[in-house]
């Protein structure tokens, strides 16, 4: 493969923060040749985006210094004027970004966009062309062309406008594309797609190579990726092809990850599955609820209902795992639960009391204590004014708790999320991601509640947090005064057989299929199961 | 050597630290200027009680704060030392004005001069049409323009930041309300209301003394009413920094900890994220009103409005006595000293309020 020219090179590029004098990229070369797929690993504040940035010539020259060569064919970026740069990133490089949906203009047509797109990178078309070239992309990204066209982002639903992101990247000829954690805000579902017509993409030579950032090891292996290139403090390093890396990894760094991996698997396969007993008074129990978002306007009418008729029980102690696509409601239920949205119909019970009883002011302080949330991006849950310390201290004073208490959770938690009491006094800027989850965790396991919500959590979660969070559930699970209950809210079912009892699989509002991880997988009844478990096979997150 | 330890800039943290922010050197706390600072305070004391007779007594004192006051600020936010050095003069005069009224009130009133003379040793910025002394007149202008700034900064925050959180309310009874008040101050012209205001006002006092009035306008009502006719600039600062806040996810996970509602808004909200934001507007308010005041006073002084004059000194009533100067083709430098004194206060405070915005966005990336 090395004899043919390779699509990129980058020859010993160094890039510096020039108010700081930081590098974050310290002479990095690489060379991708066409027809391969490379992808490139590394932890959160590895350099993985800026180097993608510096690619692309979209950093700010005047806080960045950029030393090193830049190469696309023989033509060289960097130092390129902004008109000549519009040569090289159509046709030459196209990227596919982290939330695809937001990439998209909500004032402007989806198929106005979408021309636009191909119009930039062949100027020639004439109107009927670039109105297949556009039908061909969308139903690769997997939507019928007649569902988007002439509407507004705003008028379709969250995984459409994911897709319509995605088919924006994928309309128009590329030699090289890049792909920046594609599917980290993806559903299982949309992702294995995505998987599917990148493939496609690349075996009818409409894109030659790709450069891949993820940390989805599923995705690697389903892509097939040639090369690994390890990112470790601005450094590079090529550690061989995937299969290399999970057996043998070369990087001392990178045999860590892999381990604490291996480690979380080997924590989740320590899940004892527990059994539901049928006289135990449920800690959660709704009978015919339903949920309808109201329009706005001038007379309020409800809308669509999100959620029709929904029926179930959680038992304490019980792990259950909410499945579906995204737009299917769960979100919605789990909303309900956290009183964050009110006026539904029908009956919703938490240990015994409906919630409407629970938001009486002398009921919420026990309420809120006992049903802890997890959010989705849970880094961002802190006030960025107050420093975390202050952070807690509120959430954990208007919960009840005494200045003794806080201090002593303090002391039990914080050296097991591995964090120093220090960081209490930063604010939450100061801290990385992994850092501020880990907080976010402390926060939710602080105060032994009897329900947890997490919804999503392991999507945006580093590897340590999702390890503690693992270690943490299981033992608070086990605790015989305080069992905890959990609703993990996902969308990768393979995630869900490993930790929960029972699975309850949701499709357009409503629960079509509940039972435990074991009737469900291997006697799936209806549709929308076989999907997700279609595509939970398909990123191998059953193993 | 005491003053070299002083002096001694932070010690650069190391790199892997460098998100910190650099820690203030508490001993800079107890170094003398600085503690002369808080002396600045003291001519407001002095306005009231008089503890030290004498003139360049309290002018030393005055400097000298004002020196404590730029050293603080060299110790604390190095980046806004050029604009507090333009605000600096603005507050020097406003202490001289409060500390020693009679003083300046004197050297304003006596018209023993010659008129129209050019500075000198013993006049320094020269004597007016009326033989007084300029310099005693701009200090006196300074003042006045300073209270008023004061009283509208206090009125626009007053109730500027209820109608603000009014605006973000979900209610329509608490939102529409304040919607009609804060767009009524929009829609208004900013000077004619003030005109009007201080129009009625002086009909009413008048009345109520029962002669016409020879005083040209009350301070407090003059700065109340710009105050109140700046209120939207707060309460639009208000509410969209709240409504951006609101669909923040930390605003969910404190509620959903059972903080109450009231004190999310009140303490997380406002007191913790707007606060610079609204300091900020605060600032540039202060310059409008100072252009405004001396805009309104000019008005009165050439005979707009009929409110007579005489009375209080102000920058815009000084230019407006100067102006004759350019009538009769001679004297024109007479017009400089107010038109400086006004450009460079309030190109200090803009410059001051740019430099705080631009802190605290700077310090937020990083």
């Amino acid at each position: 493969m090395s004899q043919s020219a390779p699509v990129l090179s980058v020859k010993n590029l160094r890039l510096t923060v020039k108010r700081l004098g930081l590098e974050v990229v310290a002479g990095v070369s690489f060379a991708v040749y066409p027809g391969e797929t490379v992808a490139l690993l590394g932890e959160s504040g590895a350099g993985k985006s800026t180097l993608f940035k510096a690619i692309l010539q979209l950093l700010n020259n005047s806080q960045w210094d950029q030393e090193g060569e830049i190469l696309f064919g023989s033509t060289q970026v960097n130092g390129l004027s902004p008109k000549e740069l519009e040569q090289v990133r159509g046709p030459q490089v196209r990227c596919i970004f982290q939330e695809p949906a937001l990439s998209l203009n909500p004032s402007l047509l989806i198929d106005r966009q979408l021309s636009e797109a191909v119009l930039a990178v062949e100027p020639g078309l004439n109107s009927t062309e670039v109105e297949a070239r556009i039908d061909l992309a969308l139903t690769e990204a997997g939507l019928s062309p007649s569902l988007v066209k002439g509407k507004y982002p705003a008028e379709v639903s969250g995984g459409q406008r994911q897709r319509v992101g995605i088919a924006m990247s994928l309309c128009a000829k590329a030699a090289l594309l890049l792909a920046d954690e594609p599917s980290n805000s993806l559903d299982s579902v949309t992702v294995t797609g995505l998987v599917e017509s990148l493939l496609k993409l690349k075996a009818q030579g409409r894109i030659q190579s790709l450069l891949i950032v993820t940390h989805d090891l599923g995705v690697l292996r389903a892509l097939g990726c040639e090369r690994v290139l390890f990112m470790h403090q601005g450094e590079l390093f090529e550690v061989g092809n995937i299969q290399e890396v999970l057996s043998n990894p070369r990087h001392p760094k990178l045999a860590e990850i892999v381990g604490q991996i291996k480690e979380i698997r080997a924590l989740e396969k320590t899940v004892q599955k527990a059994k539901v007993l049928e006289d135990q008074e449920p800690l959660v129990s709704a009978k015919g609820v339903s949920f309808a978002y109201a329009k706005k306007g001038l007379w309020k009418k409800p809308g669509v209902p999100t959620l029709k008729d929904v029926e179930f029980q959680l038992a304490p102690g019980q792990f259950v795992g909410l499945v579906g696509n995204s737009g299917s409601g769960k979100s919605t239920l789990v909303k309900l639960l956290t009183r964050e949205l009110e006026d539904y119909g029908g009956d919703l019970k938490f240990h015994g009391k409906s919630l409407v009883e629970h938001g009486l002011r002398k009921n919420r302080s026990f309420f809120f204590r006992n049903l802890q949330t997890i959010f989705q991006e849970p880094a961002d849950t802190f006030d960025p004014s107050q420093t975390l310390g202050e952070n807690l201290t509120e959430c954990f004073t208007a919960l009840g708790l005494g200045s003794e208490d806080i201090l002593s959770i303090f002391d039990q938690l914080l050296g097991r999320l591995l964090l120093d009491k220090r960081m209490l006094a930063e604010r939450p800027r100061n801290l990385s991601g992994g850092q501020k989850q880990r907080f976010a965790l402390a926060r939710a396991f602080g105060v032994k509640p009897l329900l947890l919500l997490a919804d999503e959590p392991f999507n945006n979660l580093d590897l340590i947090a999702q390890q503690r969070l693992v270690e943490l559930m299981l033992e608070r699970k086990a605790d015989p005064l305080h069992p905890l209950s959990c609703i993990l809210v996902s969308h990768d079912i393979g995630l869900v057989s490993r930790i929960c009892d029972q699975v309850w699989v949701v499709d357009q509002g409503r629960i079509v299929e509940s039972g435990t991880v074991e009737e469900v997988l291997d006697r799936p009844k209806e549709a929308a199961t076989l999907r997700l478990i279609h595509a939970a096979k398909a990123l191998g997150s059953f193993g | 050597m005491a003053l070299f330890f002083y002096l001694k800039p932070n010690p650069v943290p190391p790199l892997s630290d460098r998100p910190h922010r650099p820690q203030l050197n508490r001993k800079g706390f107890f170094h003398p200027l600085v503690l002369l600072c808080w002396v600045g305070f003291l001519p407001f004391v002095f306005s009231l009680f008089s503890p030290l007779p004498g003139h360049g007594f309290k002018l030393g004192l005055v400097i000298l704060a004002m020196t404590g006051l730029g050293y603080l600020v060299f110790q604390v936010k190095r980046n806004l030392l050029w604009a507090v050095l333009l605000v600096l003069p603005i507050y020097g005069f406003t202490c001289l004005g409060y500390a020693d009224p009679d003083f300046y009130l004197q050297a304003a009133a006596s018209s023993g001069f010659e008129r129209v003379l050019g500075p000198s040793s013993e006049l320094w910025l020269g004597s007016d049409y009326e033989g007084r002394d300029i310099l005693a007149t701009l200090v006196l202008g300074g003042k006045n323009a300073y209270t008023v700034g004061l009283y509208c900064c206090l009125t626009a925050l007053a109730l500027g930041i209820p109608f603000g959180l009014g605006l973000t309310s979900n209610s329509p009874w608490i939102k529409n309300p304040s919607f009609w008040v804060v767009q009524f101050y929009e829609i208004v012209p900013q000077i004619f209301f003030v005109l009007i205001v201080l129009g009625v006002y002086n009909f009413w006092a008048a009345e109520s003394a029962g002669e016409r009035l020879t005083e040209s306008y009350s301070l407090p009502i003059a700065g109340i009413a710009i105050g109140l006719s700046s209120l939207p600039a707060i309460a639009r600062i208000i509410e969209n920094r709240i409504l951006l806040l609101k669909s923040e996810r930390f605003v969910l996970a404190l509620e959903s900890s059972n903080v109450s509602r009231t004190k999310v808004l009140l303490y997380n909200l406002l007191w913790k994220n707007c606060t610079a934001e609204i300091l900020i507007q605060t600032t540039f308010l202060f310059g409008s009103a100072l252009l405004l005041e001396s805009a309104l006073s000019f008005a009165f002084e050439i005979g707009f409005g009929d409110l007579g004059t005489g009375g209080y000194q102000s920058w815009g009533k000084l230019l407006a006595e100067a102006r004759r100067s350019i009538l009769f083709g001679e004297n024109g430098w007479i017009v400089l000293p107010p038109i400086v004194a006004t450009l460079l206060s309030i190109m200090g405070v803009n410059a001051l309020g740019q430099r705080l915005a631009q802190s605290s966005s700077g310090s937020e990336e990083s």
